[in-house]
């Protein structure tokens, strides 16, 4: 779409920013979109700062690291980020990913005859290690592993048991971060939460995959901070009603240990780092009102940004630090789902700026 | 030599054949001696004749000529006049209405498919193609002609969601939880249609309605929180309440399936996750351990479900269906096909030594023994399995408790046959275990004649055997012995005995007002 195309939506959905450079604060933005009797999709550069829209860059946007989906009679090939080499999955009896590199010469193999049920494959941002989910096989009871692949030695290294959901790297490719389910907390709980909630744990693959952090029992979704000291998590803890439905908001420290709780919240928080020592975090009142806070990564009074009734959610998506200017995303609708959303900006002390679409009726 | 009497004589053998295909005829062909009887036949004979009817194999007409024909019989019958709503055309429904006076159930079940565009065929529905303000003006005229169905009212609340009126929607969902009843426009049938039903899928819900509901409780569930958001509590508490009861409604529906429970469970989970946090911040203790109990019993029925319906109970349940019958056709069968490539194999050695001027085979191409030894060789390991399936748990034991005597007889009569066939051989009274395991130290030679009377002999001992399993498995089989299909499924009333029973407890455990 063209920048002035992209001026006349009014009902954008699914935003999305990638490409964001903090340093001019230029991000590409990508989005659904409604316009009278039409619709599609599209993506456009925006500038955080001033909202200025611009054509997008004549490459499309790098894709976020995906997960490598296997598929039925067709190879499906994932690049690592810079390009030198690419893993391909066969379908076959037995299934492999096969490692390749830019002259598509076979570098390595993993078969499923060797790990079953080959998935979650991502990736390390430094091309050394990539990661993928398995059945351990052999096992009494099997169990779904966390596997690291190296580049270098052509060989994987089985990291965590009990992992089955996609791992996260720390930017600079030397951490791994996943979540072990199943664990001893959890399993008086609804089969749901025994699936989705367990310990965080965090592994240095230039030692090794050396485990260096294990936190939480009841911990949900994390994110690595993004040069890795610090990991975020969510956890449920008991209700003044005894129940586990109260969500807790921690940091852990991945050098010492240490853990820090930040807040409580019934409705589970919806937070992103703001840059390696702080938190933009959304809670909720009883009034189910969202605010924006920012707070800082070893606890501390929350500083709230924004806090508007004509929104159910804010979800933060970018930090600038030189402005302290959180952008985030607003819905009108409590689910990620097919509901119009605004995307907006914010520092501390002034007033919120809607910065996409433009022509959307102003809310408060 | 002494003359051994020929048993059974042919006296008998034909006496027999006839008995059997007067059976044969009796059973299939004869019709029901009462009124009532007779309409129940035409009413389940339409079922199949619809069935085949949807592959192309048989006329529509000619399901509805039945259905016509039984409530001629039986005037008035409620279930009659539903399948016949259902089995007629969809284009000619309105004139079915202007012609006939139907009851309330089927006067509401016409009007309901009138309403919908939804084509009656296996797999999902298509999609109703009228926009939302069209639907909604044929929605009021639905409520009146089915005034207490609420399906219509959260139809027309999935219409209202549609147009953006959410304010309206709620007012819909309001008169929906006070009418409490959800009937799916599909005709009651009776238990034997129910017990014979060869899919589930007449009870099925179509996947319009089922993406309709969830996405009516998402939408409901944002619109609660923007109530909540402007501090109205006790709006948004009854909106997500309302929700919680159409769950309620929807998992109780009729007619019950499985589908509509767990379509339900995920509605009341979508409201759930909104109410609690209310419940909990505003301190309504009362309110939260009824929505718990109600979540307990949503739970208690998955699980009730899961180990009450064993989805491997059709394949299993067709097997032991089968193999009565089975264990006659199969043995007739391969007892002939084998004796029928012995005598292949036998011919051409005959043709050449006939040709010679040898003299003709004294023995046999197949002594009586060897085809007793072939026979029981065949038929024990069947007759075992048949006799091992009568221990297995059986939602019919008729046909294996009828076809174990059968069997037996009809090992016992082979038996003999080739007994007396052998004694006439040997020209002496013989023992059995010499029958089964010696030739004849001397046998009268094969004649043509005599070979032809043998493969006779066989093609009429397979005849028996098909008869017999026509005339005793005939109640099976249902109106024609060859619509083994019925047999796929089971028992489908076991399914919605199972539902009903999870429906009345949450009935139970409803929210209240």
């Amino acid at each position: 779409m063209t920048p002035a195309q992209a001026a006349r939506v009014d009902e954008a959905y699914a935003l999305r920013l990638t490409n964001v450079d903090l340093d001019s604060g230029i991000a590409t933005l990508a989005y659904s979109y409604r316009v009278g009797e039409g619709s599609g999709s599209g993506f456009v550069r925006i500038h955080l700062l001033t909202a200025e829209l611009s054509a997008p860059p004549s490459k499309p946007p790098t894709p976020p690291k995906a997960e490598l989906v296997p598929s039925f009679g067709s190879p499906n090939t994932l690049r690592s980020p810079s390009g030198r080499f690419a893993l391909e999955y066969v379908n076959g009896a037995p299934a492999k990913v096969i490692l390749r590199n830019a002259k598509g010469e076979k570098l390595g193999v993993v078969s499923e005859a060797e790990v079953q049920g080959l998935a979650n494959i991502v990736w390390s941002p430094s091309d050394d290690y990539f990661t993928f989910t398995g059945v351990i096989s052999g096992a009494a009871e099997p169990k779904s592993g966390l596997y690291v692949y190296s580049v270098k030695q052509r060989k994987h290294q089985l990291v965590a048991r009990g992992v089955r959901t996609v791992p996260q790297w720390s930017d600079d490719g030397r951490l791994l971060a996943c979540l072990r389910t199943e664990t001893e907390a959890s399993k008086d709980l609804p089969e749901s939460v025994q699936r989705s909630r367990g310990t965080v744990m965090v592994f240095d693959v230039g030692r090794g995959s050396k485990r260096v952090l294990a936190v939480g029992e009841l911990a949900g979704k994390f994110a690595l901070s993004p040069i890795g000291a610090g990991v975020v998590f969510t956890e449920l803890v008991k209700d003044e009603y005894g129940d586990f439905d109260s969500y807790a908001l921690r940091t852990a420290d991945v050098r010492t240990g240490s853990v820090h709780d930040l807040l409580t919240n019934r409705r589970e928080p919806v937070y992103a780092w703001a840059g390696d020592d702080a938190l933009a975090v959304t809670t909720f009142d009883k009034y189910a009102v969202p605010t924006l806070n920012l707070v800082g990564a070893a606890g501390g009074r929350p500083t709230a940004l924004v806090t508007a009734r004509d929104f159910a959610r804010f979800k933060p998506l970018a930090y600038l630090p030189m402005q302290r200017r959180v952008v985030y995303k607003a819905s009108a609708s409590v689910r990620d789902y097919d509901s119009p959303e605004e995307l907006w900006a914010v520092e501390p002390g002034r007033r919120p700026v809607r910065l996409f679409p433009k022509n959307v009726r102003s809310r408060q | 030599m002494t003359r051994i009497r020929t048993w059974p004589s042919r006296r008998l053998q034909f006496a027999i054949i006839a008995v059997l295909v007067l059976g044969v005829m009796i059973s299939v062909f004869w019709p029901p001696l009462s009124r009532e009887d007779r309409a129940e036949k035409l009413y389940l004979d339409s079922w199949f004749v619809g069935a085949m009817a949807s592959y192309g194999r048989e006329k529509q007409d000619a399901a509805v000529a039945k259905l016509e024909a039984g409530l001629r019989l039986s005037p008035g019958n409620s279930l009659y006049e539903q399948a016949l709503v259902w089995q007629y055309p969809r284009g000619k429904l309105p004139e079915l209405l202007a012609k006939r006076q139907l009851g309330p159930e089927a006067s509401r079940l016409a009007a309901g498919l009138i309403f919908s565009d939804e084509r009656r065929a296996a797999g999902p529905m298509p999609a109703d193609s009228d926009p939302p303000e069209k639907q909604l003006v044929r929605l009021d005229a639905l409520a009146k002609a089915d005034p207490t169905n609420s399906l219509v009212y959260y139809r027309k609340a999935f219409a209202l969601r549609e147009l953006g009126r959410m304010d309206e929607a709620c007012a819909e969902m309001r008169t929906a939880s006070s009418l409490g009843r959800i009937r799916r426009y599909i005709p009651a049938v009776s238990d034997a249609v129910l017990d014979s039903m060869s899919s589930p899928m007449i009870t099925s819900m179509s996947s319009l309605e089922i993406s309709e509901f969830r996405r009516l409780a998402r939408a409901l569930t944002d619109t609660a929180n923007e109530r909540l958001r402007q501090g109205k509590v006790d709006e948004a508490r009854g909106i997500l309440e309302d929700c919680c009861r159409m769950s309620v409604n929807l998992a109780s529906s009729e007619p019950p399936t499985i589908m509509s429970v767990l379509v339900g469970r995920v509605v009341f989970m979508i409201a759930e996750a909104q109410l609690e946090p209310i419940y909990k911040d505003f301190g309504m203790r009362e309110k939260l351990a009824a929505l718990r109990r109600l979540d307990a019993v949503f739970q208690r029925a998955l699980q009730s479900y899961r180990s009450a319906i064993d989805y491997s109970a059709p394949v299993n349940r067709m097997i032991r269906i089968l193999v009565a019958p089975g264990v006659l056709l199969l043995a007739a069968y391969l007892s002939s096909g084998l004796a029928v490539l012995v005598f292949l194999w036998w011919l051409p050695a005959a043709i050449v030594r006939r040709r010679r001027r040898e003299t003709a085979l004294i023995v046999p191409p197949w002594s009586e023994g060897f085809l007793a030894r072939t026979f029981l060789a065949i038929y024990i390991p069947i007759l075992a399995v048949a006799l091992g399936m009568t221990f297995l748990e059986s939602l019919s034991w008729y046909p294996l408790l009828a076809s174990i005597p059968a069997q037996l007889v009809l090992l016992g009569v082979t038996l003999r046959i080739l007994h007396h066939q052998y004694d006439e051989h040997a020209g002496e009274r013989t023992g059995i275990l010499r029958f089964i395991f010696k030739a004849p130290a001397a046998a009268k030679a094969w004649t043509r004649k005599y070979l032809i009377a043998a493969l006779g002999g066989q093609l009429v001992f397979l005849a028996c055997c098909s008869l017999l399993v026509i005339i005793v498995f005939k109640p099976v089989f249902g109106a024609y012995p060859w619509q083994t299909n019925r047999l796929a499924w089971g028992n489908v009333s076991h399914e919605q005995a199972v539902v009903r029973q999870i429906a009345a407890d949450l009935k139970k455990a409803s929210l209240g007002e």
